[in-house]
Formats: C-alpha cells, structure tokens, sequence
C-alpha cells in the first residue's frame, strides 16, 4: 500500500473520493485504516483465506476495498447484489457485509462465515490477492486471480497514458468491481491524488446529472451510455475527454459524440490484463490518427499469431492476472495462455509503426452491455431451456441485435413471448436474446453444423 | 403547442406513454403518481428513460435543457408532470 499511502501526501489530502452522498478526502480516507484497525482488534475479527466483498460504487465500499489492499487481505470483489443470489464462491472464508453508517459517523461492518466455504483451493499462503469475477460466461465460473501489487502496476501505467495527475477530476460511471472501472479508472485516480467521483447504480440521468455538477475532465462510460447521449441529442455546457470500453464507437457515431461532448478515447482491454491500448488519448492528434488504431499502454506487448486464415491477436502485460480459478479455490487446468502469451481471441493486425488495429473475433463471441457473451455456450443453454427447439443458432444482426433461430421438434410449437419469458428467468439479461424466430430446419452443411453464413445472410 | 392542459391531462397522457409507446411490459394499474420511475419503482432502465425523455418532448412539444434533465425529474410521475406543466404554460 506504500504505493498509494506515498501519493496522499500534503498537496493531495483535500482531494479525495465522492459518491451520490458523501465526498472523503484522502486525508480522511486514512484516518479510516486507523479506525478500522481498532474495530478489527476490538471485535477479534480475521480473514484467513479470503473476503468476499459486494462491491457497489460507493465511497464506504471503496474505503474498505483500499483497506483490504492495505492489509494485504485476499480480497473477491463481487458485482453487487451477489450476496442475494447465493453465488459466494467457496475460497471465500469470509463474508463481509457493509451496514449504512449510524450517528457516529464511523464505518458499519459485519463478518459473517460462507457457509459454501471450501478449503481446497490454491489460496494458501498467498495473500494481498485481489480476485474479480470472469465477465460474460454464462457456464461455470472462472475468477480472475491478480496480484494486489500488479493491479497498483497496471494502474500506474493508465495514469501515465491517460495523462491523470492530482489536478484531473475523473469520473467513473461503469461499477468499480469490474477491470475496467477499477484499473483504468478508481485506482489510476486515486493514486494519482485527483478528484474521483463514482456514480453507484448509474443510469444516463444520473450520469448528466454528474457532468454537470462534478465537471470532470475526464469521465468513463460505456458505449450503451454515449449512444444514449448521442440520442438525446443534448448539448451539454461543458466539453471534455471520455473513455470508453467495450464495443468501440467507430464512424459517424465517434465523430458526431466528439463534435458534441469532447473527445473519445477507445479502449481496448479486458478484465485479465486491464487496459490494453487507446485510440489516440491527446485531441492533437485526432485528425491524423486513424480512429482503429490503437497505441499499445506502456508495458504493454502485441503480437499477431496466424493460422490458417485467422490472424489472432496475443498480449503480454507484465501487471496482467496470474491465472484462472475455480469456484473452490484451485487453479483452473484450462489457462488462456501460449508460450507466456495471453490469447486474447480477437482477431487483428500490427502497423509498421506498432499499433494494433482489431478487426473482429476468432470465435463466436459478441460484445453484450459490456460483457463478452459466448453465442456457443449460449445455444447450449437456450436448448436446455427450450425444450421443445431441436437446434438452436444465435446470431448477431447488423443492429447488432441478437437474433435465436430455433428448430423445433416435430409437432411441437413455441412463441416468442414463452420463449423470452423463460430466457429472463433463467439467464442474465445481457444473455437474453431480443428476437425468436422458428423454424422447421436449420440449413447445415455437410459435416451437419448449422450453416452460419446462410442463416447470417437469410436473417440480418 | 398544447395549451391549458391541467396536470391531470398531463399525468394521464404521461401513463399513455408509459403503458403504450415503451417496451416496458406496464399496466396502468402499476403507475402510482408518486412512485420513482427508476429501478428502485416502476423499473424504468436507462434506455427506457432515454426513450421516455424523446417521446415526451414530442407528445407535449417540448424540450428539456440540461438543467432538466437531473434524477430527480424522474424521481416520480408527480414531479414529472409538473417540469412538463410549467415548461407547457
């Protein structure tokens, strides 16, 4: 913690962290280490594994995540609203539940016992481990195990490539127990001793809302977000830098948002190695450099594996994760590796001058809401579900809607309404697809696979 | 330009739009007036409030400034009706 403790020196201390009710200095921030410390001694309280912690966007929760880090405490940060559905992973010996602050003002904690805990897993004896949930997969789960001081690392090189310095008022507007929010946004800016202000539960109102009171001059979002203001075709009073990640904004879209807001950074990332590389960060050079083009992070190394005709783009970020766990605790044996390489499974291309251009996927994975959604895992699921489709293919259209053409059985019928209905039940809302067709067969080829580019061309 | 439309009339074509014009899956029934039109209420996500903001502007002519469009414009359809009264007359 030496690396964040050394920023919040005397020019910083009135800076400091604000949510939709409270603003903290880091001055105060520190004060609150001291004042957990003593309720952890008073109360006899001990992690011996690992926390899990319901991460919202909220400066109470972003005081007890900066502790954890501080005590090199083994820490799961899990989306919000986890806790409720039961998924605490079993390496998780400990349960901690953040109450709403009483009359003295100090921080309310409880630490309960998982009952799912587990102890056979690949935890022992390491500590300071942060560990953050795969996004996107809708089978079994994977965690993503990192280093406390690699994610101090990585974040460090976003503060140097995004320019960030305690003058900079950034704003975070995508959830902080992601990568994205918390590597390229919460922790660049907290150790750099700027201004942070995150938004909890963020819509585009509250988002508005925020530009307009905090003035950032820089604000993370996502694509969902900025095609949200380009439709509500607003002006708003102040101009500035916005990063987004996820599916990039590219085309009319990017240049209308840039006339209209400020200047957009692409990013390109993902939650096992943080941020990867940007479309140009300085507006400078905006008219020159190709919006696809993307300036690797510093630290951060491509290379383009071919096979056959897929050109596959391979990263290597000495800050990235260290491997893949299970729910238990143990190392995955399936490891997103070549020869020290991470396989990003994109497809792209290198320019002379090293910058990559990412061009699509190499397998059948689509960017939804922010999560990378596996249309393969998804058609095994939708067939367990709908049991009276034979096949199930999904597609994304050209809106880049997502389209499930379903084969059903013989003398069997489905509508849509039954068939969304059940997918809203039983899948995660970014899984669900927006639009049923049925049919009686699915054209194949030969070996007897769905034929995908016939169904791409009969449907989009 | 609509002219002297009571907050009533408001309220009710508000709920129009909330029942017949968003994908929203809502009945007339579930639209309390003093009931938030955000996920923590009536359930409104963000590209539904996006949606509600443009259909709005065009059913009652109007069009909201930044200042406006803060949380607690949706904050109930109450408080709604009432921006919309006030930019109408």
């Amino acid at each position: 913690m030496a690396l964040l403790e050394s920023l919040w020196d005397g020019n910083v201390r009135h800076n400091g962290i604000s949510d939709d009710q409270c603003f903290v200095n880091y001055g105060d921030v520190l004060k609150e280490f001291q004042n957990l410390d003593q309720y952890f001694k008073a109360h006899q309280l001990q992690i011996t594994r690992c926390v899990f912690l319901e991460v919202n966007n909220t400066v109470d929760c972003v005081i007890i995540m900066l502790y954890f880090f501080s005590k090199k405490v083994n820490v799961f940060l899990a989306s919000p609203n986890l806790l409720n559905s039961g998924a605490v992973p079993g390496f998780c010996d400990k349960i901690l539940i953040l109450k709403d602050r009483d009359d003295s003002s100090s921080l309310q904690i409880q630490l309960a016992e998982n009952t799912n805990y587990t102890d056979k897993g690949d935890l022992e004896n390491n500590s300071g481990m942060v560990i953050l949930a795969s996004s996107g997969s809708i089978a079994a789960p994977k965690y993503i195990y990192y280093k406390a001081d690699n994610l101090f690392k990585n974040a460090a090189a976003c503060i140097q490539h995004f320019n960030i310095s305690k003058d900079s008022k950034l704003l975070v507007s995508v959830p902080v127990c992601h990568m994205y929010g918390l590597g390229v946004g919460l922790l660049p800016g907290i150790m750099a001793g700027a201004n942070v202000s995150i938004i909890n539960k963020s819509n585009v109102i509250k988002l508005i809302d925020k530009l307009r009171g905090f003035k950032p001059d820089i604000s993370l979002i996502n694509p969902t977000f900025c095609k949200m203001l380009l439709q509500l075709n607003k002006t708003l009073s102040q101009s500035h830098t916005y990063i987004s990640a996820g599916e990039p904004l590219d085309g009319n879209l990017r240049t209308e948002f840039i006339n209209r807001y400020g200047h957009l950074i692409n990013l390109y990332g993902c939650s096992e190695l943080g941020a990867m590389a940007t479309s140009e960060v300085s507006l400078q050079h905006k008219i020159t450099f190709s919006e696809k083009s993307l300036k690797p992070v510093n630290g951060v190394k491509f290379k383009i594996k071919t096979t056959g005709n897929s050109n596959e783009i391979l990263c290597k970020n000495p800050y990235g994760f260290e491997f893949y766990l299970d729910e238990y605790g143990k190392r995955m044996t399936d490891q997103p590796f070549e020869d020290g390489w991470y396989r990003t499974k994109d497809a792209g291309r290198i320019d002379n001058s090293g910058n990559l251009e990412v061009v699509g996927r190499i397998d059948l994975c689509i960017n939804r809401s922010g999560f990378l959604l596996s249309l393969e895992e998804l058609e095994v699921k939708l067939e367990n579900l709908l049991e009276h489709a034979n096949k199930i293919v999904t597609i994304e259209t050209s809106s880049k809607e997502l389209l499930a053409i379903c084969e059903l059985k013989t003398d069997y019928t489905l509508d849509t309404s039954s068939a969304k209905n059940t997918c809203l039940r039983n899948l995660p809302r970014y899984a669900v697809p927006d639009h049923f067709h049925f049919t009686e067969s699915i054209p194949r080829l030969y070996n007897g696979k769905p034929d995908r580019k016939q169904l791409t061309f009969l449907y989009t | 330009m609509i002219d002297n439309i009571s907050k009533d009339s408001i309220k009710s074509k508000i709920k129009e739009v909330l029942v017949d014009d968003l994908d929203a899956n809502l009945n007339v029934g579930d639209l309390k007036d003093d009931l938030s039109l955000y996920e923590d209420g009536i359930g409104l996500d963000s590209i539904s409030i996006v949606n509600l903001i443009v259909l709005v502007e065009q059913k009652f002519s109007i069009n909201f400034e930044e200042e406006d469009l803060s949380y607690d414009l949706f904050s109930s359809i109450n408080h709604l009706a009432d921006v919309i009264y006030t930019k109408i007359n």
